[in-house]
């Protein structure tokens, strides 16, 4: 898996790192490492409902961070636990818009073993960023 | 930290040349032990709160103090409203977190036997983790009203005695609290869970008076402690997923408009503000109250659920086992305040995060029923190590009547995972007489007394610098963690 935890930002709540060649993917494997805090194993969430998600910002970790804002907005609102199935990021009039395809399901207390919630994404190092041949970016949240 | 001078044994100031664009000094409360176990990020923080436009004073740090989002955890900040700043990152994601004590008549010799059974009803009706139904029949028309009302609407809707509301900080409601600034996300996120207790450090302890454990007996009796081995309940919880949606809102919207609006430089994003008589200023403080007011509420609910668990668990109604409120404060808030700043009486908008209210005898603000004492100050430690009710003191003043309010992680949670095993850890508390019904065994050992500061030195820290005292320390008999 593409994603770890870092010990070294946060005290009291969680942070990690996801790494990817395609942007898109990033995006996606971010959702895990955040479903991956709020439970204990993610396989566990099975694909039965879908929730399709539109997003614009000016800046690529803005627009991550409204989407990972997405999936703890279902989380509490639905009692979703989301994964992604499609996503797009694109460029468009200066702009980045996000398309995605989000599939899971209800929580079931019986099957999803729960870790800690999640309160919210900080911007506290908030990056999203190119390196040479991969993207990558850093999100703390509050729990 | 060669910068940073020691004042007294329990203060420390930053002075503006620590940092350029501060625009008045730092202090920091802390014996010398507590400011050095403080992340070098507390002061980074600290400075960047200094530089907030209309600050008065200092920037303050109390100390359970650590590293947070913008402001440290335990900041406080008093901002002219008129020329100066409103920050969500001086506040915290969740709005009104705070603390909630009740007394009770029961002594331990009465509850001991039916802790299992008292910690599990309970823990059934109060939701704790993530995905429980909710507790509360009501529709979305009918939280908005909650929002407006706080904690009074649960009180005219049978959720509650009147005397809860004095005995609440605000009364349980801050006027103008408006939920048309509220956006439709925030009011699907939070309608669903007014009653629930949540998650990470949030909890729900029965704790017992132990004789040793009184420090001011007669202020202890004027709290309603006045029995050997007394039986109380404290929580910790705040405006849930309601409250953590305004401020992820209001966050992104400052973000947009900070530099390009209103010309203020950026030190740090989660430190981000607008004008406090801005539109979007005055907005975020509308619906920072409504967040304000759904914690009371919160809050309220979760007290009645507690009183109708006692009852049916002890077959008496909770007014003959004397289920008072002693007092609700809230520890993550921004409000205009008026008391006296170097002499004159003054209307500062304190920010506090992670810091109490603590309001001394005869203040505007307190009920009568606490006018001589001072203001109940309720502050929770982990839950090994046990938890405080302290007065509020003249002192206080240097501190714009604020003080801590908790012990403050020192362990990540990670390591503290790492050290400590859940089901083991909850088998010492067994062995300590403590009994735990968690949502996430992993969770709970990350709560482990071991990973946080240590609560006695916090308060002592808070007597020696004269801001609060010492009345009761409480010891944990059961718990329930989200």
């Amino acid at each position: 898996m593409p994603y770890k935890y870092l010990d070294n930002i946060a005290t009291s709540d969680m942070a990690f790192l996801v790494w990817e060649k395609d942007l898109n993917a990033m995006f996606a494997f971010a959702v895990d490492a955040l479903l991956n805090i709020l439970i204990e194993d993610i396989s566990a969430v099975r694909a039965q409902g879908r929730q399709c998600v539109r997003l614009e910002a000016e800046a690529l970790d803005l627009l991550l961070y409204a989407f990972l804002d997405k999936i703890l907005f279902y989380k509490d609102a639905e009692a979703l636990f989301l994964r992604v199935d499609t996503l797009e990021v694109e460029k468009q009039q200066g702009k980045y818009v996000l398309k995605a395809q989000l599939k899971g399901e209800r929580i079931d207390l019986d099957r999803h073993e729960l870790y800690l919630d999640i309160k919210a994404i900080t911007f506290h190092q908030l990056e999203v960023s190119r390196r040479d041949d991969f993207w990558q970016t850093v999100v703390v949240v509050d729990v | 930290m060669k910068e940073i001078e020691k004042v007294s044994e329990s203060l420390w100031e930053i002075p503006r040349s620590f940092s350029p664009g501060m625009r008045v000094p730092a202090r920091i409360i802390a014996t010398e032990s507590l400011f050095a176990q403080m992340e070098e990020a507390v002061f980074t923080q600290l400075s960047n709160v200094a530089k907030l436009p209309g600050i008065i004073k200092y920037a303050l740090c109390m100390p359970d103090g650590h590293w947070g989002y913008g402001f440290p955890i335990g900041g406080v900040a008093a901002i002219d409203p008129e020329q100066g700043v409103i920050s969500p990152g001086g506040i915290g994601f969740d709005i009104n977190c705070g603390m909630r004590l009740l007394r009770t008549d029961l002594t331990l010799q009465e509850v001991r036997p039916k802790i299992r059974t008292l910690v599990d009803a309970l823990y059934r009706k109060i939701p704790a983790g993530m995905g429980r139904e909710a507790v509360l029949p009501i529709d979305k028309k009918k939280f908005k009203k909650i929002l407006q009302e706080g904690a009074g609407w649960c009180v005219n809707n049978g959720y509650g005695w009147n005397e809860d509301l004095e005995r609440t900080e605000e009364s349980g409601c801050m006027s103008g609290a408006d939920a048309d600034r509220v956006s439709k996300e925030a009011i699907s996120r939070g309608y669903k869970q007014v009653g629930t207790l949540g998650s990470g450090n949030h909890y729900l302890e029965i704790q017992v008076v132990k004789k040793e454990n009184i420090f001011d007996k007669d202020l202890a009796e004027s709290f309603g402690i006045n029995r050997p081995d007394q039986i109380v309940v404290m929580f910790h919880c705040g405006s849930r997923g309601f409250g953590h949606q305004v401020a992820t809102d209001y966050l992104q919207m400052f973000l947009r408009i900070m530099e390009k609006k209103y010309n203020l430089p950026v030190y740090d994003r989660q430190l981000s503000c607008a004008p406090f008589r801005s539109t979007e200023g005055q907005a975020y403080f509308a619906a920072m109250k409504c967040a304000v007011n759904m914690a009371f509420a919160n809050r309220q609910i979760i007290l009645h659920n507690i009183r109708k668990v006692f009852g049916e668990v002890f077959g008496q109604k909770p007014e003959a086992m004397g289920m008072h409120q002693i007092y609700d404060v809230a520890h993550n808030i921004a409000k205009i305040e008026e008391f006296p700043i170097d002499g004159k009486p003054r209307k500062v908008l304190v920010h506090r995060k992670g810091a109490t209210r603590a309001f001394a005898a005869g203040m505007p603000g307190l009920p009568v029923c606490y006018q001589k004492t001072g203001q109940p100050i309720i502050i929770g430690g982990s839950m090994e190590t046990g938890s405080y009710l302290l007065a509020g003191q003249k002192k206080s003043e240097e501190t714009f009547y604020s003080t801590a309010h908790g012990s403050g992680r020192v362990m990540s949670r990670r390591a503290a995972r790492n050290r400590f095993h859940g089901k083991t850890l909850v088998q010492q508390m067994a062995d300590k007489g403590i009994y735990i019904n968690a949502a996430s065994y992993k969770a709970l050992a990350e709560e482990a007394g071991g990973a946080y500061k240590d609560i006695d030195e916090v308060i002592d820290a808070t007597e020696k610098a004269g801001i609060s005292k010492k009345v009761v320390r409480f010891v944990p008999i059961g718990n329930i963690k989200g």
